[in-house]
């Protein structure tokens, strides 16, 4: 039955991903990503990371990627027509090579790693204890990293005075 | 009869009264707006169909449905038949995590056909322990429907609806979330069925009223209604993100559209107003007698704010865009930063309050 | 194993602490000085600088683990925090003298750089895959801002553009080995994954994979050949004095990452001699030789060609990467103190350069060679310092850059790899031909006008301090070379 939802889940995160890049217009593409990250979202809920399910849609569907769109109507983004060029050729060859070669060390690694019996929930209490003990120093390196890349936005888009 | 089989019954009948009440529900407020509109305009409104006038939201409906279903040839159609689904979905998904009543004691439920080894019966679908952010990112995602209805149209008064839309529901989210949080500070959990009985057993949450406010605001603009409805406003934008949209797909909007507002007090009423808490009474006290109480007490609850949602329509002004940027950010913004702060000091402070 | 909870660590990450607050303050500052006042900024700026010295200098704290296995104190890791402060306060100098003349928005600028020097010093003391990741994150999108700075520039964008694309993607390859790594051992902090490796075997091919994969990401904030491709158009697009910054600061925060990755994943031993055998399994030492003869090579190649003096210095900057990175391939202590001094010079000698050039082509309006041409006479005392920071480059005695260049060779030959020595060796000579040319345009070639560059009394100073460190440490190396042994105790736990 897991099994099963796992691979509706996975087919549909990977197949929209790839209408992601292959889509023309731009306002598919964004859906398509929509869509992949609902079936990461079942994933995670898979892996018993509900809180972490949760926030990918609250934060990456329902935020970021209502933005994408925002900005992709705004420019008002009609189909793209690229110029064939056979360097697309060779650099999808390439990227095919790569994915392959990434498969390959996925079927080595230890699949054993944590006994499912010992799987922690990945609930708010769970999250909220490692991330202000153990984790509590990439949360504040998030942070820095967040602010700053702020100041970075608005240095590019502010108007010289 | 196994446990899981007794489950599925048990969740399949709650999912099945659950969406009754709500699109019911849907029916009865499109009447009780038109007739209380009508009563506000010194008008009569509806109210010959049927007693006084309760069909005209089923004849308004089978004439939706029976209408001429126009598809304008120069519509995206794929994300143009899409866009009511996805405006549908997330509004009755909201539901599932609702608690909409008293829990059924064991002993208190005699089904005979299911067999009578049943435990507590929870009054609501699925009691997860991330309630609250289902709750937030299941409306978050409430946007796409009239953003992909408004662009598929390919005209730019729908697309100029569906920009405001997207810009406002963005806006709006985070003070929504952050006064949720809270809630969820008071309540020590994120769990809705958790947040209902802490309520039960101590104050609710109104008491905390900058949240209240702060939420109730972010639901109007979340909801898209007055004074918030800049995704429509029909002297600007003809009807905004459904311009172009006809027959029972415009009905889904419209049906979209109430199921909202009837979630959403449901939700103001939960997180603030007690759940399904009949005030100064035990609802395990009388058995089912007082379990069926709790429900219509929560319906009664849900209703007030439903009216309110219409009161404040027919009595407010809309927005201008830069107005409703600046309330959003400037002022809801900080008020939420300053109200989740402040629950936190008052919770250390007065710790023995609570739990 | 001594390891920290969060709040013990706190002593140990004073430096890091006065930058991010100083963060902050920068802009507070900048909120409140109006109008052309702007110099209090950078003055703040380095002020914090200093004080995060001080600090350093003050502050003795024994080995460890800081915040649960994120992050390592150890005396290297010091070392290094010198290096960054100090390019960090060479940058905002040289910013200052260049920004005067110009309206830019300074505050956030000096607080980009602030932002960007404490991601260096958290990427030398990572541990953790994580802390790692993030780390490079930090400097990676300060860089993005900062090479974009320029706004109306379009090579400035351009850079900008550039950059983001090349880190984005290096930085997700990176993330997909730590996946491998962490899927193939089960954790995330090195010295657990060096213990997991040294009693488990695993599969070869993933780790090899894995670490791959790691270094590309290391590899792109070192610019070594094949990641090295964003380096020259990021470098003449920037604004120089970040160009500068770009070329010493993440670089050395690369190797210094490079030492502690390779380090604590690979072995105990603080000599460096004893490695576990899957270093022999996934050939790392061949790795290294054959990236470090590729980037050396290309740099030097394409250096020969350039006619804009800050691409010249780009791929020069490559070439001295290759240079170090054959350091790492003799996997010793030696090695690893060779790339330690190699770097400290480097930051005297190339800020030092990219100062000058800076200098000149903010008087004479232009970065090309013949720019140059009558320094001599144009500006004597700037041609003589640019002269001193080439030669120091190229490696000839009695510079600095010629000291690091000697133990870098020596400990090439304590590892018998002999024929690597040789080929860095063919390199420096190919080195020589496209410094002297900027060399022979100052010296042997007439000016285009006689008018003299105007000649700025901090800039002067600046210059001849950078020069004086220059011929200093290539006669008087003694004491910073024992400093760097002293210095090379790599706390394993």
């Amino acid at each position: 039955m897991e099994l099963a939802i796992f691979i509706v889940l996975a087919v549909l995160a990977i197949s929209s991903a790839v209408v992601v890049i292959t889509q023309k217009s731009p306002v598919y593409s964004v859906l398509a990503l929509v869509s992949t990250f609902f079936a990461l979202a079942g994933i995670y809920v898979l892996l018993n990371a509900y809180f972490l399910a949760m926030i990918q849609i609250a934060v990456y569907a329902g935020a970021i990627m209502v933005l994408f769109l925002f900005v992709v109507m705004l420019l008002n983004l009609k189909e793209q027509y690229y110029v064939e060029n056979p360097k697309k050729i060779i650099g999808g060859v390439l990227g095919l090579a790569f994915v392959f070669a990434l498969l390959f060390p996925i079927f080595e690694i230890e699949k054993n790693l944590v006994p499912e019996s010992q799987m922690p929930v990945g609930d708010a209490y769970n999250i909220g204890i490692r991330l202000f003990t153990d984790y509590v120093f990439p949360f504040e390196i998030a942070s820095i990293i967040l602010l700053i890349a702020t100041v970075g936005a608005i240095v590019f888009t502010k108007k010289h005075s | 009869m196994d446990a899981f089989t007794q489950n599925l019954i048990f969740t399949v009948l709650k999912i099945a009264f659950v969406l009754t009440f709500t699109l019911l529900g849907v029916t009865m407020v499109i009447l009780a707006e038109r007739r209380f509109s009508a009563f506000i305009q010194d008008r009569l409104g509806p109210n010959r169909t049927w007693f006084g006038g309760l069909g005209q939201s089923f004849a308004d409906g089978i004439k939706l449905i029976v209408k001429e279903d126009v598809i304008p040839n120069h519509v995206d159609r794929l994300v143009y038949l899409l866009a009511p689904v996805v405006m549908m979905t997330p509004a009755l998904m909201i539901g599932a995590v609702i608690p909409f009543g008293a829990t059924i004691p064991s002993g208190e439920l005699w089904l005979p056909l299911l067999g009578a080894n049943l435990e507590n019966l929870v009054l609501q679908i699925a009691n997860i322990n991330v309630g609250i952010l289902y709750f937030v990112s299941v409306t978050s995602i409430g946007v796409y429907g009239i953003v992909m209805g408004g662009w598929a149209q390919n005209n730019k008064y729908s697309l100029l609806g569906a920009l405001r839309a997207s810009a406002q529901m963005i806006s709006y989210e985070l003070p929504l979330g952050l006064s949720v949080v809270a809630v969820v500070l008071m309540a020590g959990s994120l769990s809705l069925g958790e947040i209902v009985k802490v309520q039960q057993e101590g104050f609710w949450f109104i008491l905390n009223f900058p949240a209240f406010l702060v939420f109730l605001i972010a639901v109007f603009a979340e909801t898209n209604r007055l004074p918030f409805d800049l995704a429509e406003c029909e002297q600007e934008l003809v009807a905004g993100y459904h311009t172009e949209y006809s027959s029972m797909k415009f009905g889904m909007f419209l049906l979209a559209e109430y199921a909202n507002l009837i979630t959403s007090s449901a939700f103001i009423v939960t997180l603030f107003f007690g759940g399904w808490d009949v005030p100064f009474y035990d609802e395990t006290a009388h058995g089912l007698a007082g379990v069926l109480l709790s429900v219509i007490v929560f319906a009664i609850k849900i209703s007030f704010f439903v009216f309110l949602f219409i009161w404040v329509r027919w009595s407010l002004p809309r927005f201008r865009y830069d107005q409703l940027m600046h309330l959003g950010w400037k002022r809801l913004l900080p008020i939420s930063l300053a109200t989740v702060v402040g629950t936190a000091i008052l919770m250390v402070l007065f710790k023995d309050l609570y739990h | 194993m001594n390891t920290l909870t969060a709040l013990q660590s706190v002593p140990y990450i004073l430096p890091e602490i006065i930058l991010a607050v100083g963060i902050c303050v920068v802009f507070l500052v900048d909120l409140f000085i109006k109008g052309e006042n702007k110099e209090t900024v950078g003055i703040t700026a380095f002020a914090f600088f200093l004080a995060a010295f001080v600090s350093l200098t003050v502050s003795s704290n024994p080995p460890a683990f800081l915040f649960s296995g994120m992050l390592v104190s150890d005396s290297l890791n010091t070392y290094f925090k010198y290096i960054f402060l100090t390019s960090g306060a060479i940058a905002t100098l040289i910013s200052m003298s260049t920004f005067t003349s110009r309206k830019i928005n300074s505050g956030e600028y000096y607080a980009l750089i602030l932002t960007a020097t404490l991601g260096t010093l958290l990427m030398s003391g990572s541990s953790n895959l994580l802390t790692i990741a993030m780390s490079i994150e930090i400097v990676s999108i300060v860089s993005y801002v900062l090479a974009g700075y320029n706004k109306e520039n379009m090579e400035s964008s351009e850079a900008s553009l550039k950059y983001v694309l090349y880190g984005a993607m290096s930085s997700g390859i990176m993330l997909y080995g730590a996946s491998i790594l962490y899927g193939l051992t089960g954790k995330l902090n090195l010295h657990e994954i060096y213990i997991f490796l040294a009693n488990n075997s695993v599969s070869t091919y993933a780790l090899t994979f894995s670490v791959l994969m790691i270094l590309g990401g290391i590899g792109y904030k070192i610019a070594f050949a094949p990641f090295h491709f964003w380096c020259p158009d990021v470098y003449q697009g920037s604004p120089t004095p970040v160009a500068a910054f770009f070329s010493v600061a993440p670089k050395a925060a690369g190797f210094s990452l490079l030492l502690r990755f390779i380090s604590l994943t690979f072995t105990n031993d603080v000599t460096l001699a004893n490695w576990i055998p899957a270093l022999e399994e996934i050939g790392l030492r061949e790795i290294f030789i054959v990236v470090s003869v590729l980037t050396m090579t290309i740099g030097n190649l394409s250096a020969l060609s350039q006619t804009n003096v800050k691409r010249l210095l780009a791929y020069s900057s490559i070439a001295h990467a290759g240079y170090m990175l054959m350091g790492i391939s003799a996997l010793s202590l030696r090695g690893a103190e060779a790339i330690v001094f190699y770097l400290t010079t480097y930051l005297f000698m190339n800020f030092g350069a990219f100062f000058v050039v800076d200098y000149i082509s903010k008087k004479v309006k232009s970065e090309e060679i013949y720019a140059f041409k009558g320094l001599k006479t144009r500006a004597p005392f700037l041609a003589f310092t640019m002269t001193v920071f080439l030669a120091s480059l190229t490696g000839l005695p009695p510079m600095a850059g010629f000291v690091g260049k000697f133990y870098l060779f020596s400990a090439l030959a304590d590892a018998k790899l002999y024929l690597l020595a040789v080929l860095g060796l063919l390199n420096s000579v190919v080195s020589l031909f496209y410094y002297w040319r900027i060399a022979r345009a100052m010296y042997l070639e007439d000016a285009l006008t006689g008018e003299k560059v105007e000649f700025e009394l901090g800039s002067g100073l600046l210059a001849s301090v950078l020069a004086g460190f220059t011929i200093l440490l290539g006669i008087y190396f003694n004491p910073l070379s024992v400093w760097i042994q002293n210095s090379m105790t790599i706390y394993f736990g």
